[in-house]
């Protein structure tokens, strides 16, 4: 179960018979950037989803329906009342201070969505050893943008 | 946060880390890909090894023991004197109730099997194929070594491929992995010895062993960082007490060292890949791949060639120069991302594929001793592979998997897992396929509307609810020591089972709101969390009450009240050891 973002918009555009052209100037933005959306490359930004849910007659939830479980750990590590902005530009900077294999667990749960287990299979680690490490990872996240507040 | 500013923060990071993820995600899954090169002479006089240009290939399907004749393809070349047997699946359990099979050392004696019981907390537990006798690597060593194993530490086998006796025993801390002692243990003598430390290196914790293939023929591989910038590769012969340093570097680490196959040691540094052939000293770097084997059937291993791929090309090296060969037909093992995959023969020249079994799962092959035969099993398919060499032909056969997941009996479900394991025979074109059954009653359990998305959670739910403590006297938890916490607490039985219960009720009222949300400034701290099984359990201390919440709930200091449930502290009053710090 991941974040089928790309995966929604493209169904949703081919069952209302548009290319990706044709999408691109319903939304007055680039096929360049719908085709890095519907490949799963980039995520539309909140304000886009909504111009496309819009659009679309969808629910914008509809299109971010993730794992839950990601987004409360998520929510658990941001401090109250800090801005999205600020969080991303945050969690961009505690990105770069993980070692390798840090990094490449907390990208593909927090960006792709991946289960633990699925993170284990991917690098190769075991499914505790992965577990512990998001633990690790949640708490030096929330202290890091503890501190930034 | 509400989850759409929360899928804000994701959508805005910067799109480099967006793209690097998701080329994370797109990246093959490791340890499933195999590549077999077959080599063959042309004349004995050749020094070098020249590879075929072309070989017809065929199948023939013999009928099979117990079985239905397979197929129907027909035989162009049916190789003479060869045949393809296969037993019926046959029970080869243990006393033990809980057993599953891991086909990881293909073709080793020694098969890694998890086991309950006296041996549950154990590691290097191992099957024996041939004796059918249970080994366990921890519990020999141990008595051998007459040290007592430290608190939060563990050992790591890694078991000689050549030699089911002798194993390397590498002592470390199981938070931080940090190695602390390194000894080679002789189950034929029953002794151990501790591995000496290479000239300059001051301490354990800056070895590596990297992993079970390590040991071969006696000959140990392992990396040493000096800690000034230095990293070295070295195989330490057991039988002498000597190390012979491989290979080293001033600016990269070398992340492992292994043996490929006998004699053949593969060095690992950054992104490239070296062979060292121990027999004629040559070095050959294989840069930029990323998946690689070795094999080779007509001058055995010592001569093989080996295989690398990065996804495009396929190389092929003779292992004995280092020459990078061409023209060759190798075979290959994918896996999919579902789990399911195919074995192919593929033309290094062409890129033409034929595949040789459909819907393998990746999990059941085998080679033969003599690498005169490769065997695969697909349990979804119900076909048996063998590849012969020498000809270059193949054949299936039908042997039958169970197809049923479940079972119902007296309107109660029962969940059926089961392991297959195959074991290559004596003569060529000879095998057999175990299998193991675990049957679990399922659990009635609360139904939720996530359930159907998230069975690991229910899982879990129901390994937690069998967790048996009859044999088990105390139990630890506390927060892994990288994080800087490192307060563990001891539980006796009693009380875990206690526990288990609330931890079980924590579960249980997963969407249920048991209580209103407590404010961040009412002081509320992580005071430590708990590895049960697969699941992490917070225990959030506040001045009145524990609150504690289980993953996948979500602790406390953020988020909704999913998986929370909060404890009076006198609830732990009566609980020996020390919860309450």
């Amino acid at each position: 179960m991941g974040l089928d973002v790309g995966e929604k918009i493209k169904n949703l555009r081919i069952n209302k018979g548009l290319t990706q052209d044709e999408l691109a100037d319903r939304l007055g933005i680039s096929r360049h950037l719908v085709s890095k959306w519907e490949l799963g490359q980039r995520l539309p930004g909140y304000d886009a989803v909504e111009m496309m849910a819009e659009y679309f007659d969808v629910e914008p939830e509809l299109l971010i329906l993730g794992d839950s479980t990601v987004y409360e750990e998520l929510d658990s590590c941001i401090p109250r009342g800090m801005k999205s902005e600020t969080a991303s530009k945050l969690i961009d900077e505690f990105s770069e201070s993980l070692d390798k294999r840090d990094r490449e667990i907390f990208l593909l749960r927090y960006v792709r969505f991946m289960s633990s287990k699925g993170i284990a299979r991917k690098i190769g680690k075991g499914y505790g050893t992965v577990r512990n490490r998001l633990v690790v990872i949640r708490k030096t996240l929330r202290e890091f943008l503890d501190r930034c507040v | 946060m509400k989850r759409s500013e929360l899928y804000d923060v994701i959508a805005r990071l910067d799109e480099d880390l967006q793209q690097q993820a998701y080329e994370l995600e797109q990246r093959p899954v490791p340890r499933k890909q195999l590549f077999f090169s077959r080599i063959l002479p042309i004349a004995a006089s050749c020094a070098a090894i020249i590879i075929t240009a072309a070989v017809v290939l065929s199948i023939f399907l013999p009928k099979m023991i117990g079985g239905k004749d397979p197929g129907e393809t027909p035989d162009q070349n049916p190789p003479s004197g060869q045949t393809l047997s296969a037993t019926k699946l046959s029970y080869k359990g243990l006393n033990d109730d809980i057993v599953t099979f891991n086909a990881e050392n293909y073709g080793a004696k020694l098969i890694s099997t998890d086991v309950k019981g006296v041996h549950a907390n154990c590691s290097g537990v191992f099957y024996n194929q041939y004796t059918g006798e249970l080994c366990c690597f921890e519990h020999a060593f141990l008595n051998a070594s007459g040290i007592s194993l430290p608190k939060m530490s563990c050992i790591d086998f890694a078991v000689d491929s050549a030699d089911g006796n002798l194993a390397a025993a590498v002592i470390r801390e199981t938070s931080g992995e940090k190695v602390t002692g390194l000894w080679i243990l002789d189950r034929k003598s029953d002794k151990a010895r501790r591995v000496p430390l290479p000239e300059g290196c001051r301490s354990y914790d800056s070895i590596t062993v990297s992993s079970s293939k390590s040991l071969c023929n006696g000959i140990l591989c392992l990396a040493v960082n000096d800690g000034k910038g230095t990293h070295s590769v070295y195989a330490y012969d057991t039988a002498f007490g000597k190390y012979v340093k491989l290979a080293d570097s001033k600016d990269a680490e070398f992340v492992a060292a292994e043996f490929l196959a006998e004699d053949i040691i593969l060095i690992k540094k950054d992104d490239s890949v070296y062979f060292i052939n121990t027999v004629t000293n040559v070095l050959t770097e294989v840069a930029g791949e990323t998946n690689y084997s070795c094999g080779g059937k007509v001058f055995s291993v010592k001569n093989g060639g080996w295989l690398a791929e990065n996804g495009v090309v396929v190389a092929a090296y003779d292992a004995k120069t280092g020459r990078e060969l061409s023209n060759e037909k190798v075979l290959v093992m994918t896996a999919f991302d579902d789990g399911t995959g195919k074995i192919l023969l593929k033309d290094t020249t062409t890129g033409e594929e034929t595949v040789l079994l459909d819907d393998y799962d990746g999990n059941c092959c085998t080679w033969s001793s003599d690498f005169s035969c490769f065997y695969a099993y697909s349990a979804g398919y119900g076909k048996l592979l063998c590849y012969f060499t020498e000809s270059g032909k193949w054949k299936t056969g039908d042997v039958k998997g169970f197809a049923e997941k479940t079972e119902t009996v007296d309107k109660q479900s029962y969940a059926v897992f089961e392991n297959y394991y195959l074991a290559a025979g004596n003569a060529p074109g000879n095998a057999s396929v175990y299998y193991t059954r675990k049957i679990v009653k399922k659990d009635i359990v609360p139904e939720y509307e996530d359930e159907k998305t998230d069975s690991a959670f229910w899982d879990e739910y129901r390994y937690l609810k069998h967790l048996n403590f009859e044999k088990e006297t105390s139990f630890y938890f506390g927060e892994p020591a990288a994080s800087g916490e490192g307060r563990f607490y001891e539980i006796e039985k009693d009380d875990m089972i206690l526990f288990r219960d609330i931890l079980l009720k924590c579960l249980e009222s997963r969407g249920k709101v048991y209580r209103e949300r407590r404010m961040e400034g009412d002081g509320g701290v992580v005071a430590g969390t708990l590895t049960c099984g697969e699941l992490i359990v917070y225990f959030i201390e506040y001045s009145d009450c524990f609150c504690v919440s289980v993953e996948p709930g979500i602790p406390l200091t953020g988020g909704s009240d999913i998986g929370v449930y909060e404890f009076p502290k006198t609830v732990f009053e009566n609980v020996r050891g020390s919860i309450v710090p």
